[in-house]
């Protein structure tokens, strides 16, 4: 819905600057999907509505954090193995490293695909 | 809890002073034995109780005599303050924010009363009371921002969001590490981080903007900044730095311990609602050498950030010539025994100073 209103408002004629949009707070959601964490020894299934680093959390899982929102680089997790596609959503990674499928920001990135193990 | 208000002074005889509690609370920016640049960046929901992270906005026993430094600057230089007339609205934005703010977060100083547009506001320790309309200028005896920030502790700039960029559009600046909102006005995010070295090359502020931009409302931001200040010296301003400047050079191997303070900045980050401004609030607390040495962990740390800090920064934060004497003076306080991780001071786990 944000994005037709920001299109019909641009094919208005409205200037960018004028048209205000904010992301609701939770994380963007995603279709689930199953992560396992090599060094916990753990698996878990996040969930439509949350991100993969609360679903970490939600495990007992102490992860390294900080703003939360994709910039810091505070979250950065080795990816050990996958077999899917990433949702890369962070301003933190190179691109090179987005498509080398070997690093993942756990904050605001998700995946698609049957298999991810994270180094954590 | 209840704050006494000191009576002392930033400028001249330099009466000011931290109290013990003011000791517990300050804010030691560094979480380890080293410092460079990152994107320190967190979430601005509270923190531990007393802590100065615990409120919106900081109200602590120096709020007064901030409050009477900032009056002396502005009769000085009106300068300090400025908004471009479309921060108007930014504004009230900010004005609205503090009082919500104050009155909740501290209800036994500030009072803030609504009936639609008809607001009416106390600040008991200030000992101001107004009727005003909301939105209506000629209700206020200043502007929006220029009142409420006569009365906030901190600098405050008011960023103006447009062409995926922050603009320094507006702002009440008195107690700054030398920069200057006069020269500053009307520049865009990397321009007026354009001094700051190392920074720009680790790609910090192409993606500290990307996060600032996306900032929300009801969710804050904050992070920690620092430099070095001789006296504790509300007003560093490039426009005063006559005055202060040569101060540096009162330092002595005496005297080092009382007049050379660790200055931190608080640095709080807020979407506005109406103007999708963003207000970017920078708080000055000042630790003298010589109170920071009570706490050991801070004085082990202290000695080797100083110690190893790149000459770049040494030289951007201004005491590159007196680190030599900094460091002959902090090495007494440095065992070379571990130090725990994080900021906090850990008084009740960090062994006593072991010489």
């Amino acid at each position: 819905m944000i994005n037709w209103v920001r299109r019909t408002a641009t094919v208005a004629g409205w200037p960018d600057a004028h048209v205000h949009h904010e992301e609701f707070l939770a994380p963007q959601p995603g279709k689930p999907f199953a992560v396992r964490l090599a060094k916990s020894g753990l698996s878990l299934e996040v969930g439509e509505d949350e991100s993969l680093l609360e679903a970490i959390e939600r495990l007992g899982v102490d992860p390294p954090y900080l703003c939360r929102g994709g910039a810091c680089g505070q979250c950065e997790t080795d990816v050990l193995e996958s077999d899917g596609t990433f949702i890369h959503r962070d301003h933190w990674l190179e691109d090179g490293e987005k498509s080398s499928g070997k690093k993942i920001m756990p904050c605001v990135s998700r995946f698609d695909g049957k298999i991810l193990v994270l180094d954590r | 809890m209840t704050i006494r208000f000191n009576d002392e002074t930033f400028r001249d005889d330099y009466s000011f002073s931290n109290s013990q509690r003011a000791k517990d609370r300050f804010p030691f920016p560094f979480h380890e034995d080293s410092y460079m640049y990152s994107i320190n960046m967190e979430q601005h929901q509270g923190g531990p109780a007393d802590s100065i992270y615990e409120k919106r906005f900081d109200v602590d026993e120096h709020y007064l005599a901030e409050m009477r430094d900032r009056a002396l600057v502005l009769a000085d230089d009106p300068l300090r303050c400025q908004s471009l007339p479309h921060m108007a609205l930014a504004g009230w934005d900010l004005l609205e924010l503090i009082m919500v703010s104050k009155s909740e977060d501290y209800p036994e100083l500030f009072e803030l009363h609504r009936d639609g547009s008809k607001w009416h506001w106390i600040n008991k320790p200030m000992g101001i009371e107004d009727h005003f309309i909301f939105m209506d200028e000629t209700t206020l005896p200043y502007a929006p921002m220029e009142y409420i920030t006569r009365q906030t502790q901190g600098d405050f700039c008011v960023l103006d969001q447009r062409e995926d960029n922050l603009w320094m559009d507006a702002g009440m600046v008195t107690t700054q590490a030398d920069w200057s909102l006069d020269f500053d006005i009307g520049m865009n995010f990397f321009e007026w981080h354009a001094p700051v070295p190392l920074a720009h090359e680790k790609g910090i502020f192409k993606r500290a903007l990307k996060f600032l931009l996306s900032i929300q409302q009801g969710a804050p931001a904050r992070r920690l900044n620092w430099t070095m200040t001789v006296n504790p010296l509300l007003d560093t301003s490039p426009e005063n730095y006559h005055k202060w400047g040569v101060q540096k050079n009162s330092l002595t191997p005496e005297n080092i311990g009382s007049k050379q303070h660790l200055r931190v900045e608080l640095q709080t980050f807020f979407r506005l609602p109406r103007s999708n401004g963003l207000v970017f609030p920078i708080r000055c607390y000042l630790m003298s050498f010589q109170d920071i040495m009570s706490k050991p962990k801070w004085g082990r740390r202290l000695h080797r950030v100083v110690r190893d800090l790149p000459e770049e920064l040494a030289t951007y934060k201004g005491f590159i010539d007196k680190r030599p004497m900094m460091l002959d003076f902090l090495a007494q306080y440095d065992d070379g025994l571990p130090t725990s991780f994080g900021v906090w001071p850990d008084d009740h786990s960090e062994p006593s100073l072991q010489k």
